[in-house]
């Protein structure tokens, strides 16, 4: 602190070392002026920017030198839109103190910025036109005028205030709300935006109206509606409406959600499990043809199935027929041989094994002319050979090789059926190896074929050994 | 109750650019410190009078 008359610096004293002026009073104006600018930092601190600037005013009518406090001014200023008071504020600052002053800087910055100082300069032009618009009751030009400066400047409070008052007479109290929100996020103590938002908060939350007095109702309806816009829509509202808060909204809500329930219960499931059922049971009836229509072809696979087992039999018999040990096929290959066997002379030995194959089964069945030419053949062969066979057979009798003279005599009497001691000698073979009844047979036979014969005469005495050994 | 030309008083144009200068002359930078030092001076020269 330096003193008012001699400039010398000042000591704890009341008066001046110097020129020995009374400088008490003089501190204490120096001292609350400090004090002001102290609380102006302090508001600016928390965007208190009308209560800071409101402090800094006082602070320079106590004294025009506080450079700091003129300084922090014209920034707030700045900050609040008004750039040309700012500037004015720094200009001044830097008259005071040329050297070592902050306001040198900041008004570089601002004239270094040409594009920046014209957008100020035309966002304060259009605010002027707005307010000027605003006077000569043209709301909605200036609400234009007022949204462009806005979108150029969006910190400019003044603009946003004028906005939102215009808003309010319009009735359109969400954009006034919306507007003041913005102005206290610039400046949180501007005393004229926190009454403008009381004001329109009343009017939007009406449940506020009983703390409050002088109930703002922008309808002139005397039915105890408020009307007002909201946006696009006009809202007509009850004064005395209140909104239903807690348990009160809890249970209406509850209610709201059980008559829900049992409209959904009563009239939606039933429906819905009507169509259910539906969907299920045309789906049941698909199955159903389905499952008929597979069955009856089953059945028919079935009875072809044994349509063709049946045929297979039958096949088979017939190629067993063929092919069997009395087949048709082989039989027919022996005749042939044994025709062969003749024709070139190969032997009745040779012709007589060949006949032997057929078997006598086949011959039943054969056809005649199959019978003629094995008739043929055996009477071809037949004496020769039957003879070559009795003498065999005769020669195993001998030998008591009953068996084997049973095979030959058989064939011997076969191939010569005129022969009745091969037929005898073949009964005694078979009485001599023990086949009694067999014996008897061929000897009736023998008698029955030769009844004069010699042998005829033995085998009747045989048969009556035979009985006589039987009784 | 909220009157809007009332509250529309209160508004007034902004600074341009153009007004700068004679804002800045002719404001009255007399502040509290001029007045005592005047007060002061007044008194002095009463005493001298006087004397």
């Amino acid at each position: 602190m330096e003193c008012y008359n001699c400039g010398a610096r000042l000591s704890e004293n009341d008066f001046c070392n110097a020129c020995g002026v009374d400088v008490g009073k003089y501190k204490k104006i120096v001292y609350a002026s400090n004090r002001a600018y102290n609380e102006g930092l302090e508001r600016a601190n928390v965007r208190d920017l009308s209560g800071a600037i409101s402090c800094l005013k006082n602070c320079l009518k106590l004294n025009k030198n506080h450079i700091e406090a003129r300084n922090l001014l014209g920034l707030i200023y700045f900050e609040t839109g008004e750039a040309v008071a700012g500037l004015s504020e720094w200009v001044i600052s830097r008259t005071i103190r040329e050297e070592k002053n902050i306001a040198n800087d900041f008004i570089d910055r601002v004239q270094s910025n040409q594009g920046r100082l014209e957008s100020i300069t035309t966002t304060i032009r259009k605010y002027n036109k707005a307010l000027e618009l605003c006077q000569q009751d043209s709301l909605d030009l200036a609400v234009i005028q007022l949204k462009k400066v806005l979108s150029m400047n969006p910190k400019y409070l003044q603009a946003h205030k004028l906005l939102a008052l215009i808003y309010i007479e319009k009735a359109e109290y969400e954009k006034a709300r919306r507007e003041l929100e913005r102005t206290l996020d610039i400046d949180r103590g501007n005393t004229d935006a926190l009454l403008y938002f009381k004001e329109v908060d009343s009017i939007l939350d009406p449940s506020e109206d009983r703390r409050n007095k002088g109930i703002f109702n922008s309808s002139k309806d005397n039915s105890g509606t408020k009307t007002y816009k909201a946006g696009n829509e006009v809202i007509i509202q009850p004064i005395n409406d209140r909104e239903p808060r807690g348990i009160t909204a809890f249970i209406q809500i509850g209610l709201g959600f059980l008559i829900g329930l049992c409209v959904v219960y009563f009239l939606i499931v039933p429906a819905k499990v009507n169509d259910a059922k539906e969907n299920m049971n045309a789906d049941i009836a698909a199955y159903g043809e389905t499952i008929d229509k597979k069955n009856a072809e089953i059945t028919e696979y079935e009875s072809r199935v044994s349509e063709l087992e049946n045929d297979n039999i039958s096949l088979r018999d017939a190629v067993e027929l063929y092919e069997g040990a009395d087949g048709a096929i082989d039989a027919n290959n022996y005749l042939l041989t044994a025709a062969y066997n003749y024709m070139t002379d190969a032997g009745y030995s040779e012709v007589e094994s060949a006949l032997d194959l057929i078997g006598n089964d086949y011959l039943e069945m054969a056809s005649y002319e199959y019978n003629e030419v094995y008739g043929y053949l055996l009477t071809q062969i037949g004496p020769s050979v039957a003879g070559t066979y009795y003498e065999e057979g005769i020669a195993y009798f001998n030998q008591m090789d009953y068996a084997s003279a049973i095979r030959s005599l058989s064939k011997a009497y076969m191939y010569n059926p005129a022969n009745d001691d091969a037929l005898y000698y073949l009964a005694l073979s078979y009485y001599e190896s023990g086949d009694v009844n067999t014996a008897t047979e061929k000897f009736n036979e023998l008698i029955a074929a030769f009844p004069t014969s010699a042998v005829s005469d033995k085998a009747r005495a045989k048969i009556d050994e035979i009985n006589s050994n039987q009784l | 109750m909220i009157n809007f030309e009332e509250e529309l008083k209160k508004f007034h144009p902004s600074l341009e650019i153009e007004d700068s200068e004679s804002d800045i002359y002719n404001r009255d930078l007399t502040d509290m410190a001029d007045l005592f030092i005047q007060l002061v001076k007044e008194d002095y020269d009463e005493e001298e009078i006087r004397e």
